[in-house]
């Protein structure tokens, strides 16, 4: 049996995914970071409505969304998806918390 | 199923008003004739499915005590008036799987339990201060509330020989926090007491306060494992009080979604069991099956762990022809590996070694204190919700609820085995017959009914969510986590056994803390 | 893979490699977390993540920890447990958030059972937003606890 085992072991090749020297595939579906196309913004509140942990508010410059509250359920992305779409960005770790404030501004 | 008549008549004697509602027989009665007609109900066979309280002080005058029972695939609920102040006549001497329901209620709700064995408090901590009950309507959570010392007491064993082994609460492995007190003589396990509520987030009372549509993501994080099964039945007790009805596609892309969640929890359940066995090979293979299946998961919703698919009166994404064949072929790959990698295990002689005769929990005991799902079915106890209360798509999925008598570590991983089989034929099933439609019913208006009850098959067991909803919110949402019935008899079923035993026998268990303390 | 790529990752991997040249421990505490984030923390082990190829551990004790890795929004119940565990964690030592709840409390900051986010109570290095974060995310989130990659500033 362990030889058996072994033979079958000794011809597979490495499963790792060898991050961060090689990017993963990230599905089409995965909810990464939200991202707003603040062009098409009409200010109607809706997005900042539609969030359970309220990550989302208005700023002079634009939009800002809180990553730190974030919780990638897709909501905002599901109300006004002319606006929002859920990017398939991952790496957001950040030193500070100011770091983790995305402000998405016009123009 | 038709309720048994003989019994309906002896209820019907007992009771202030009876009321069929759905599938739920609604039995209201006096306080004094409450602890006698849940019995009769027990000892005919009922299992004790939830006992909690609401707090209706502004309606009815009174606080509610409500029992759900389940006989022989018939929901009863039995409800009596509380009175603050008023001590209430436990139910634990007579229905053990009471216990920790009662300490619950008289945590959240200052209801005192009159001739309870063991009345210490379980999830608010030693320095709760004593007049403050946060499940009451008129608790203020926006005041911090003082820390007063208290001590806990711990039941001590004492004897010649006999030490005391304290565990937690940030146990070594990457596992939620608990602690674990063992009373050894020796090698052997004389007694375990398990104290845990160290992951208590208050999620009934911060339900109380989400609106429906974002009370689906609070329910998602209940317990992060069991996020599909929670939002599932989350959604299901919404949609009973809006009475509107999720499409059929939707029903079945439930389905698929639940047995998924199924899936990576055993198959890391099973590797669990190799890897604390020290059997490192399937270990391993297990590991990444599991992953395949997560990857998987977020390849088809976004999610890995099944997160924001369920919404109320539907789903939110669905599943495509090409998706689903896709689908289709990793399951079947997935199933010979499976395979595989349960015949190097089940054939390994120094694995069974370690498993067959370890951590046995009776079948009397499994009854007794109300275990579900693959903890009670490897104890022979003949339950599971898919069958006993079909929902979403499973009265139309055949399959086969695996049993086993032996109740040890042995029982509990085949029963597991044999069901990650069975959720590979029923996603199968859902996926050859799968309907055309929509996804999703819209959710709008307001609700028409006042209560709602939706059970659903977690990984874990049978899961509860019971519902009194007010026009945008849930007046009160009692939870009930698969593992709440289960914890204790992980304390009698390491009883006997040697201390290096107890990973294996937890991990045969595989108990959710946090939604157990909530 | 084009030639800039492999370049990089070759210089990645050296500097990686004298980085943890002694090797990482990290200790995973549960501070309040609905387990969801200790599913991806036990993903990082398995084999296709597998952080051992850093030389990075997941130890058993704070006190062989280099690294706290604090999940879920700090409840009443486990503050102790956490000043507690993060005492006992020897000098120089870092604290990364794992997760909304750590980071902010998410969905259950304004409960009567939770603390705060873990910055209210101990002083966190690096955060991790998810909910809860995929395993490679962790990496990236280590990684930049350790001023091994550059801050991902190009959001």
């Amino acid at each position: 049996m362990i030889l058996k085992l072994l033979r079958r072991l000794l011809g597979r090749r490495s499963r790792t995914i060898q991050y961060p020297i090689e990017q993963p595939i990230i599905p089409a579906e995965f909810m990464g970071c939200p991202e707003a196309d603040m062009n098409r913004c009409d200010r109607c509140d809706q997005c900042i409505a539609s969030c359970p942990v309220s990550a989302l508010d208005f700023v002079d410059e634009g939009l800002q969304l809180d990553l730190s509250l974030c919780v990638f359920c897709g909501e905002c992305a599901r109300v006004c998806p002319e606006c929002i779409v859920m990017s398939d960005k991952f790496e957001l770790a950040s030193k500070s918390k100011e770091g983790l404030k995305v402000v998405f501004t016009y123009g | 199923m038709s309720f048994n008549d003989g019994l309906i008549r002896k209820i019907s004697s007992m009771a202030e008003r009876l009321e069929h509602r759905g599938e739920l027989l609604h039995v209201a009665t006096s306080r004094d004739q409450f602890v006698d007609l849940v019995d009769i109900i027990h000892k005919v066979g009922g299992r004790l499915v939830s006992l909690h309280a609401t707090d209706e002080r502004a309606t009815a005058e009174s606080f509610m005590m409500y029992a759900i029972l389940d006989h022989d695939g018939c929901l009863i609920e039995v409800v009596s008036p509380v009175w603050d102040g008023v001590p209430f006549q436990s139910l634990v001497p007579r229905v053990h799987a009471a216990n920790w329901y009662e300490r619950e209620i008289q945590d959240m709700f200052g209801l005192t339990p009159h001739g309870h064995p063991d009345p210490r408090p379980l999830v608010l901590y030693d320095d709760w201060p004593q007049d403050t009950f946060p499940l009451r309507k008129d608790f203020d959570s926006s005041i911090d509330i003082p820390r007063i010392p208290r001590e806990y007491k711990y039941r001590h064993m004492e004897g010649d020989g006999v030490f005391e082994i304290p565990v937690g609460p940030v146990h070594a492995g990457v596992i939620e926090p608990g602690h674990f007190r063992f009373s050894v003589a020796g090698e052997p396990i004389m007694a375990l007491e398990i104290r845990l509520g160290y992951v208590h987030r208050g999620v009934e009372k911060l339900s109380e306060t989400m609106p429906y549509h974002k009370g689906v993501i609070l329910a998602e994080r209940i317990s992060g494992d069991t996020s599909a099964a929670h939002s599932a039945a989350y959604c299901q007790s919404v949609e009973q009080l809006f009475e509107i009805k999720a499409p059929e596609r939707a029903e079945y892309i439930r389905t698929i979604i639940l047995e998924l969640e199924r899936l990576y929890n055993h198959l890391g359940d099973i590797s669990g069991i190799a890897l604390d066995t020290a059997f490192a090979v399937p270990a391993a293979d297990g590991y990444v099956l599991r992953e395949r299946v997560l990857e998987l998961n977020e390849w088809l919703t976004g999610s890995r762990l099944l997160r924001s698919i369920n919404t109320i009166g539907g789903v939110n994404k669905d599943i495509d022809r090409d998706k689903s064949a896709k689908l289709l072929s990793h399951l079947v790959d997935l199933r010979l590996q499976f395979e595989r990698l349960s015949s190097t295990m089940m054939s390994s002689v120094s694995m069974l070694d370690r498993v067959e005769g370890t951590g046995i929990l009776s079948k009397e005991n499994a009854r007794s204190l109300g275990c579900v799902g693959p903890i009670a079915r490897a104890s022979g106890v003949d339950i599971d919700t898919r069958r006993d209360h079909p929902y979403a798509a499973y009265p139309d999925m055949s399959f086969r609820i695996p049993l086993q008598k032996s109740g040890d570590v042995y029982a509990r991983t085949v029963v597991r085995i044999d069901e990650v089989r069975e959720s590979f034929a029923i996603i199968e099933q859902a996926l050859d017959r799968i309907p055309n439609g929509s996804i999703c019913t819209e959710f709008t208006g307001a609700p028409i009914k006042t209560t709602a009850l939706s059970l659903v098959e977690a990984s874990r067991g049978e899961l509860m969510h019971w519902m009194i909803g007010e026009e945008e919110k849930p007046f009160r949402h009692k939870i009930r986590d698969p593992s709440f019935c289960n914890w204790l008899g992980l304390e009698l079923a390491v009883r006997g056994d040697i201390v290096p035993d107890f990973p294996l026998v937890n991990k045969s268990f595989s108990l959710s803390y946090a939604g157990n303390d909530l | 893979m084009d030639e800039s790529t492999e370049q990089l990752g070759k210089q990645l991997q050296e500097r990686i490699h004298q980085l943890f040249g002694r090797s990482l421990g990290i200790r995973e505490v549960d501070a309040g977390s609905c387990n969801g984030c200790e599913v991806e923390v036990n993903a990082l082990t398995n084999a296709i993540h597998d952080i051992e190829r850093f030389g990075m551990h997941i130890v058993a004790s704070p006190r062989h920890a280099d690294m706290l890795l604090v999940t879920g929004a700090v409840t009443r119940n486990m503050e102790m447990p956490l000043i507690k565990t993060y005492r006992a964690t020897p000098s120089p030592k870092m604290v990364v958030a794992m997760g909304s709840c750590a980071a902010s409390g998410g969905p259950f900051l304004s409960s009567y059972a939770v603390v705060g986010p873990v910055d209210s109570l101990i002083p966190v290095d690096v955060y991790i937003p998810g909910c809860p974060p995929r395993p490679q995310a962790i990496i990236h989130g280590i990684m930049v606890a350790l001023d091994l990659l550059e801050e991902a500033n190009n959001r």
